[in-house]
């Protein structure tokens, strides 16, 4: 068998930025992806706060 | 359950399955078969995932977890919505953009066909265990519980599976994903009513947080750094981030519901749908736990929730003690919930001191409520070996048969039996396509129309259903389902994560470096898990498994390169 990697589909060789929906979210408020994804961050940092925040309230 | 119960549970089971295998009838090319017909929304592509994780073992032993170990448990998916950044943004587009059916025939692409078989070969393992837990951990807390013969129970929940996952194959599982989803929505809203109008009258909602807060039920993060403690913040993100990588990242379970998108963007969507909506989910159905904790505060609880196996061990010679106890632990509840009571009037008249007395005296009774179930477990298991040391799986049921009225438990035990469809479609039909294209037509057949293979899928999938059923015939009791299913995940979804981090990562690295480097990683996994010499959580082996899969692989490779190198000098 072939030991040897395979150039051709290696993500590095691969243009993540082909095609219109790659760029586009669709989602009002967000033009890029990243934009989405940091959003989520931020989103999750807010979940863990507020579980902290309702753990003391009750403690 | 009466008739109108059965009427509930019938109808919601059998009518989503028949209109899933109707509308689908027609998939006769792989694609449609095995991505759909390019229709798929985000909104079903998020609720597919989402379904497709969440067993009916999520609805049975979270609140379990609750009841028992609080809120600590939502750390387990700390890591997930990071994990499903990386899919969305490293993993989805080259699926994508190489149109493949199955996460392995990319390692196929990227590396060779000895470590695409491997990788499909490891998901088949595990995955095929799994589903043998998915289809029997609900039935045998229902069997129990509701008196049903267990094979008869494993049997028809499986065949009623199989039958829709044949029919209309991936897209059959998407389209009842999303009416099963509906129906366990439905039933935990109605259940967390009926339980909120349950608890005493006096006791507002604030009072029944205090009170869990007080017997630290509410302590959802942790942030002390420790290897052997389970659930932490630290074994949460570490973890979990591996865990959920590899799952929604390389387990074809997962990767074919988002694989049925139209376009990148309704994946990408489906994908953040549960990264921003899991964690909460989770929380909701263990605080349902915690407000169990708290209700049976007030409510007689059994000392042994697996009141059949109690019944049991009484009708087989163990009457006289287990009644003591049963009379015993009567007297340490009422005391607690005397106290509590005072605790709360206490609080309500702002005396802090007696508020703290009697919460101390609630603690010590409670103490005493669990030395005496410790006896109890220990006088059950003097009769029956087989009897399990932890009954929290039985908690949330026990709930739902006594206080839930006609109609509403049959609606809930359609969302258990709907989660364990969901779970066991998503897991049968990716086993069926991996079988398909990864071995079958890789290896056996390489050329034959579309419709010999949607037929050979169709054979695969039940071939997967009936093991499924086999397995979960002769299957043991595990202590807790829901850690049991996590368990035997992470045992082998590190070293596949692995490879795939190769793959993606390390561009150097060639197929018999990643093939020696996962069978190495793997076996040290299982000499990790069976030796008793390391103790940490189980969510490190995803961790560990994955990086000693990628270091070995790199050393191997330089390894190989110097031995070539050698000769030439």
């Amino acid at each position: 068998m072939m030991d040897r990697s395979n150039p051709i589909t290696h993500p590095r060789n691969t243009s993540f930025d082909s095609g219109s929906d790659e760029h586009s979210t669709g989602l009002p408020g967000f033009k890029t992806w990243r934009g989405v994804y940091y959003f989520v961050l931020i989103v999750f940092v807010a979940y863990v706060m507020l579980f902290k925040a309702f753990e003391l309230a009750f403690s | 359950m009466n008739v109108l119960d059965y009427v509930v549970l019938f109808a919601a089971i059998l009518g989503i399955a028949g209109y899933g295998a109707w509308h689908t009838r027609h998939r006769s090319d792989m694609a449609a078969y095995w991505k759909g017909v390019g229709k798929t929304r985000w909104t079903v592509i998020g609720i597919s995932v989402m379904a497709t994780q969440a067993s009916a073992i999520t609805f049975l032993s979270t609140p379990g977890q609750g009841y028992d170990g609080g809120l600590r448990f939502v750390q387990n998916y700390f890591g997930l919505p990071l994990a499903l950044i990386v899919v969305a943004a490293i993993f989805l587009p080259l699926y994508r953009r190489l149109n493949v059916y199955t996460a392995y025939e990319f390692l196929g692409k990227r590396f060779d066909g000895r470590a695409r078989l491997l990788g499909a070969a490891l998901f088949l393992l595990q995955r095929g265990l799994q589903a043998g837990i998915t289809i029997y951990a609900p039935a045998i807390v229902l069997t129990t519980v509701m008196g049903w013969r267990l094979d008869l129970t494993i049997i028809c929940t499986g065949l009623v599976v199989i039958a829709y996952t044949v029919s209309g194959g991936s897209d059959a599982v998407s389209v009842t994903q999303k009416y099963q989803f509906g129906v366990i929505f439905a039933g935990m809203l109605a259940a967390v009513i009926v339980l909120i109008m349950r608890l005493p009258d006096a006791l507002s909602m604030g009072d029944a947080l205090r009170v869990a807060g007080g017997f630290d039920k509410l302590d959802a993060v942790d942030f002390r750094f420790d290897l052997s403690e389970r659930y932490n913040v630290w074994s949460g993100i570490i973890g979990g981030v591996f865990l959920s990588l590899s799952y929604f990242g390389t387990d074809q379970s997962q990767v074919q519901r988002y694989l049925t998108g139209p376009s990148l963007r309704e994946s990408r969507l489906g994908l953040m749908f549960n990264a921003l909506f899991k964690i909460p989910m989770q929380f909701c159905i263990l605080l349902l736990g915690v407000l169990l904790f708290v209700f049976y505060q007030f409510e007689p609880a059994p000392v042994y929730f697996d009141t059949t196996a109690w019944e049991q061990a009484k009708v087989e010679g163990a009457s006289d003690q287990l009644t003591a106890l049963e009379s015993a632990y009567a007297t340490a509840h009422d005391e607690r919930a005397e106290s509590i009571r005072m605790w709360l009037e206490a609080e309500r008249a702002g005396d802090a001191v007696t508020a703290e007395a009697a919460r101390s005296s609630a603690l010590a009774a409670h103490e005493r409520g669990q030395a005496i179930r410790t006896d109890a477990i220990a006088a059950l298991q003097q009769t029956n070996e087989r009897a399990k040391t932890e009954d929290y799986d039985y908690v949330f049921i026990t709930f739902v048969l006594d206080f839930l009225p006609h109609g509403l438990i049959g609606l809930l035990i359609a969302v258990f039996f709907a989660a364990a469809l969901s779970s066991l479609a998503a897991e049968l039909s990716a086993l069926g396509e991996t079988t398909n294209v990864d071995f079958y037509r890789f290896v056996f057949r390489r050329v034959a129309p579309e419709r010999h293979y949607v037929t050979s899928s169709r054979w695969l999938t039940v071939f997967w259903g009936v093991v499924a059923i086999g397995f979960a015939l002769f299957a043991n009791q595990q202590e807790n389902l829901i850690e049991a299913i996590n368990i035997v995940g992470s045992l082998f979804y590190g070293v596949v994560l692995g490879m795939f981090c190769v793959a993606f990562f390390v561009r150097h690295v060639g197929g018999w470096s990643v093939f020696w480097g996962a069978i190495v990683s793997q076996c040290l996994i299982f000499v990790l898990f069976f030796s008793d010499v390391f103790d940490f959580s189980y969510l490190y082996y995803n961790m560990i498994g994955c990086v000693g899969c990628v270091l070995l692989s790199i050393v191997l490779q330089f390894a190989i390169q110097r031995a070539k190198q050698q000769p030439e000098a």
